[in-house]
């Protein structure tokens, strides 16, 4: 190949690498991962409850106020009649790290389970007070 | 007496016709003038750019030691250019300064979960035509990568696994 036809071939190189070169922007991205593990069962959220003191009044309406995640959840089981008296059938989780233990019905622990009423009252007062009564 | 008076009746005649052919004389200029005309330039520079669009997340929901592998989700983006501008495109690891032109697909461990991600881009140039164009970053996840995760559920954007490493860098080239 001709000497001036190797510098004419480079010379289109160059330019052409220039034309590649006019320019460029960019932007940024996240990579979101979400990884499930299923060997861990699901931890119920936690918090601190307080309670209004209505429990000598009848027919009281009792508030139970949890200031950071839930404490206390009572809900419909599958398949079961959810009724706001007496009857029904319910769900319910206490942490075990709450300071409440049930009374009344012998064999319930902290944890998961199913009841129809309980009582809640609080290790510092363990003179049989009832601080809180619950039945639908 | 009668001399002088007809001599003032000629001077004003005279001065009659001289008026009128001044005027006559003017009305002739209007009506013979000329035009002239000249063409001109308009000159154009042209700077060919390209505007690319805010990115989509890409997203992962990986299960630990899942089977099989799993595909990236988000990602999308449009980039738009001069007409008949060549474009390309590179993925770059991290978020510091660009350096042209990037890669076409870039491997990254995310330091939250720790899990290994590719990134891919199916198309890496084009030939612009005026409009915005659509475009995905694609991802895949190797299968039996068990992760970090203490609890039933992490992701890399909160808590005790989130990730320092999740913003990559897409280039345009033009």
């Amino acid at each position: 190949m001709p000497r001036s036809t190797r510098l004419v071939l480079a010379l289109a190189a160059l330019l052409i690498a220039a034309e590649g070169a006019a320019g460029a922007g960019s932007g940024t991205f996240t990579v979101d991962i979400t990884l499930a593990n299923p060997g861990v069962p699901a931890a119920p959220a936690t918090g601190i409850c307080t309670s209004q003191s209505l429990s000598d009044q009848t027919g009281a309406l009792v508030q139970v106020v949890c200031s950071t995640g839930q404490f206390v959840s009572i809900g419909p089981r599958p398949g079961a009649p959810f009724a706001p008296t007496h009857g029904g059938a319910f769900t319910y989780y206490f942490s075990p790290s709450s300071g409440f233990r049930l009374a009344g019905l012998g064999g319930l622990y902290p944890g998961a389970g199913t009841i129809t009423e309980y009582r809640v009252y609080t290790l510092d007062e363990y003179d049989g007070r009832v601080d809180i009564l619950v039945n639908f | 007496m009668f001399s002088r008076a007809k001599t003032k009746k000629h001077q004003f005649k005279k001065a009659a016709a001289i008026a009128l052919a001044l005027g006559a004389a003017g009305l002739a200029g209007v009506s013979q003038a000329q035009t002239a005309s000249g063409q001109f330039n308009v000159n154009i520079t042209l700077t060919s750019a390209c505007t690319l669009s805010a990115i989509n997340p890409v997203t992962f929901a990986y299960t630990s030691s899942q089977g099989g592998i799993s595909n990236a989700g988000g990602g999308d983006f449009t980039v738009q250019c001069s007409n008949t501008l060549p474009y390309s495109f590179g993925l770059q690891a991290g978020n510091g300064a660009a350096t042209p032109p990037g890669a076409g697909s870039i491997n990254v461990t995310d330091n939250g979960v720790n899990l290994a991600y590719q990134l891919t881009l199916a198309t890496t140039s084009h030939t612009a035509d005026g409009t915005a164009q659509p475009y995905t970053i694609g991802g895949t996840m190797a299968a039996n990568q068990v992760g970090t995760c203490a609890l039933a559920s992490c992701d890399n954007q909160t808590g005790a696994t989130t990730s320092s490493n999740r913003v990559n860098t897409l280039i345009v080239n033009y």
